[in-house]
């Protein structure tokens, strides 16, 4: 115990001392970033939960609204939990932990405890809403709500399990197999699906649910892990309070040992010294980029955060072509002066072009990979620097990857959307240079924010790839850029004209190449004396 | 080759790492750069490649100043660190076609220099491996082919021979001695003052971030030996 409060110690003091060195105006601006980020979170998971909640209290079935929002918190858990399992265990400094006599699991169980305070994090906002209108609008008693509390530190061990459970199988196959990437790739993207299929229908579902008490017990009890922790919750049954011990503490001890096992300092590598040498040249910047693309898919954490978007999309437009637009109608229905007007039979081919930009533009918020291209680079920015590569284009080697991973698949969406909606040249061109200023314009300020936010002294690549303050503040601000474009597109909609429509995208378009032009300006100037401060 | 005039580096937080250093590194030779640990050998081995900015003082390469024209001084130069921190997810043979690509060395070159390099220093069997797979040794002659490969004017070294088995080391030793032979400069530190002695030419001491004593091996120790002059020099200097 006294070693792990230790090594918490140390990481906490690690974590603080690597923001101290940047500044405190770089600081205040990343926390408010982080805080405007986690509001939204948390209004948006409290409001799932609590009108969810609410539409089943009023049904009387608030204990299959604790059970729904248990589930729920469980499946947002298990979404964090699994995409985190994929990352390396391993960090630069587990070889000198493992050299010292600490064991190995206190070392995994402090690498473990931020994980987890998330999961707690997401269940408590989750779960109180759930509890609070059950005991105030449902009229139980607040000894339901001190139970809810209590088990709302102990409902993530089951998710954390799994999720252990999938990061021992990944490491596994990435020594013994080829196929340990591709395996992590699928097993994160199908958390992240479940958690999209789940999360936003299921207050819809709830709203839809006419069934009695009775036939929500018999519902419950076919999942009956989570039947036993909403029981504990909701009557403080013995026995199900025992069964959560039960199913969520040994399982996370076992996944602990599992892990601990799997800590080792030795790593695998492959023999290669009978391959034949090979000696391809190329140029300087044509170097620079090979270079960056080959950190790129050198690295899980980094292939895994932006590939998805990329990924998704594609499979969402390929979708829309099946189905053609005619499977969107009916999902588009809005009173007009006491009738019901499917949106669809209003769609201009101008309009057709804003929301298949708008649509594209969404995913192009969560696709860059320039936040973290500079962090990335940790102690080996020595390189780089000493080498005679001018700065600038290094930096445009940033840009070019993240442009290179995106904006192929964003043209072919564009085009497909063109033909299915019919839209036109005109539409589809617009639709073309709008995405590929926007996620232009998306990797110049990812690039800002990752070389304000640099972080080199990293011990694990997950810790700039995924929870960076660049890689957060950039999603941010790129949402906040998306909204003006997207109103002026929806004004135009309403309007409905379509030479106006034409004349607001193509105003968009300037707009967008203005702010362009300004981001890589600051890049070529502030980020180039900026770069060349660095010190790994 | 090398002329470094008054330097001084300040760290941000007042730190002094070097101060009003001045010495120069003519064409042809092997100059060594010795001192405490902290004493500012690695501070102003980092100012002469461009890894640190400096306030004060000059440094150039062949005639060319790192601050004026920092690419042309790095194309002619090459630097290999204390610890090579190198990209881990690349194989050995995708560093050397990278380096080799910034420096623009043509194929027919590059071919025949990392073969004769890494046979020399025996990991041509492991250049296909991915650098994680390295030893310490192993990176740091990664980063000695990496250095030699586009044939630099100077080469700047801080304790290139740690982690080198012995026979490397000798090898090291030789490709630095013919390296100057054929008008080349070599600037590095180290802590073993038997292979300084061995090896240099000339010699600095540096203590505190001030040079102590520079000079020819002769001028610098006569007839004691490099470890009691070096034990003397920086004694008196305290």
């Amino acid at each position: 115990m006294r070693t792990l409060l230790i090594l918490l110690r140390t990481n906490f003091l690690s974590l603080v001392g690597s923001y101290r060195k940047k500044g405190t105006v770089s600081v205040i601006a990343a926390t408010v970033g982080l805080v405007v980020l986690g509001l939204f979170m948390i209004a948006m998971f409290a409001i799932i939960g609590g009108s969810t909640t609410f539409i089943l209290v009023e049904k009387d079935l608030a204990e299959f609204a604790i059970f729904l929002s248990v589930g729920l918190s469980l499946v947002i858990a298990l979404m964090f939990g699994v995409t985190n399992s994929t990352r390396d265990a391993r960090g630069n400094d587990t070889d000198m932990l493992l050299s010292m006599p600490i064991p190995k699991s206190a070392i995994v169980l402090s690498k473990l405890l931020g994980l987890y305070l998330l999961d707690v994090l997401c269940a408590l906002v989750m779960l109180v809403p759930t509890y609070l209108i059950v005991c105030l609008v449902g009229g139980h008693s607040f000894a339901l709500f001190a139970r809810g509390m209590v088990f709302a530190f102990l409902l993530p061990a089951l998710p954390l399990f799994i999720s252990l459970l999938f990061s021992a199988l990944i490491t596994y196959l990435k020594k013994a197999t080829k196929f340990g990437q591709i395996f992590s790739t699928i097993v994160s993207m199908a958390a992240i699906f479940l958690y999209m299929i789940v999360v936003p229908n299921i207050s819809s579902y709830a709203n839809n649910m006419n069934i009695s008490h009775a036939e929500s017990v018999t519902k419950m009890k076919q999942i009956l892990p989570f039947y036993w922790m909403t029981e504990a919750v909701y009557s403080g049954d013995l026995f199900c309070v025992a069964m959560t011990l039960l199913i969520t503490l040994i399982p996370l001890f076992f996944a602990v040992y599992i892990h601990t096992r799997g800590l080792n300092g030795s790593n695998f590598h492959a023999d290669n010294s009978k391959k034949a040498l090979s000696f391809k040249s190329s140029s300087v910047r044509k170097a620079s980029i090979i270079m960056e693309l080959r950190r790129y898919f050198s690295s899980s954490n980094y292939v895994m955060n932006t590939l998805f978007g990329t990924l998704m999309l594609l499979g969402l437009v390929i979708f829309f072509a099946i189905k053609g637009t005619g499977g969107l109608s009916g999902h588009f229905l809005t009173e007009t002066d006491g009738e019901t007007v499917d949106l669809l039979e209003r769609m201009l081919p101008s309009i057709w072009a804003a929301c298949g930009a708008i649509f594209i533009n969404f995913f192009a918020c969560m696709t860059y990979t320039t936040p973290s291209s500079v962090s990335i680079e940790g102690k080996r920015i020595w390189l780089s620097k000493t080498l005679p590569i001018p700065t600038k284009v290094i930096l445009q080697s940033k840009i070019a990857v993240s442009l290179l991973i995106y904006q192929p698949v964003s043209i072919i969406c564009c085009i497909i959307i063109s033909i299915v909606t019919k839209c036109g040249i005109l539409g589809c061109l617009l639709m073309i240079i709008l995405t590929s200023l926007f996620q232009l314009l998306t990797s110049l300020v990812g690039l800002i924010f990752g070389l304000i936010y640099a972080r080199l002294d990293w011990t694990n690549e997950a810790q700039v790839v995924k929870s960076g303050f660049a890689v957060v503040l950039t999603m941010v601000i790129c949402f906040l850029l998306a909204i003006p474009f997207t109103v002026a597109s929806v004004a135009g909609i309403i309007i409905h004209q379509n030479t106006l429509m034409y004349l607001i995208l193509g105003g968009e378009v300037i707009l967008m190449a203005g702010l362009c032009a300004g981001a890589y300006a600051i890049i070529t100037h502030y980020g180039v004396r900026k770069y060349e401060s660095l010190n790994g | 080759m090398l002329k470094i005039e008054h330097l001084t580096k300040t760290y941000p937080g007042g730190k002094v790492g070097v101060q009003d250093l001045t010495l120069e590194v003519k064409p042809g030779e092997i100059y060594g750069f010795i001192g405490h640990n902290g004493a500012g050998k690695t501070t102003t081995i980092k100012a002469v490649v461009g890894l640190h900015k400096f306030e004060q003082g000059t440094v150039t390469i062949d005639g060319v100043s790192v601050i004026d024209d920092p690419l042309h001084a790095k194309s002619i130069t090459a630097y290999i660190p204390d610890n090579p921190e190198l990209y881990d997810n690349l194989t050995g043979m995708q560093f050397l076609n990278f380096v080799a690509d910034i420096f623009k060395v043509p194929k027919s070159e590059r071919k025949g220099r990392i073969e004769k390099y890494a046979d020399e220093l025996e990991i041509r069997s492991a250049l296909n491996n991915q650098v994680a797979s390295y030893s310490h040794g192993m990176k740091q002659k990664l980063a000695i082919i990496a250095a030699f490969i586009h044939e630099p004017k100077l080469l700047v070294m801080d304790e290139p021979f740690v982690g080198l088995d012995p026979k490397a080391a000798f090898s090291v030793k030789q490709m630095m001695r013919e390296f100057c032979d054929k008008g080349n400069a070599i600037f590095f530190s180290t802590h073993v003052l038997e292979v300084a002695e061995k090896l240099c030419d000339k010699i600095a001491i540096i203590k505190g971030g001030r040079l102590i004593a520079s000079g020819t091996m002769e001028e610098v120790k006569g007839d004691s030996s490099l470890e009691e002059v070096f034990l003397e020099v920086t004694e008196e200097a305290h």
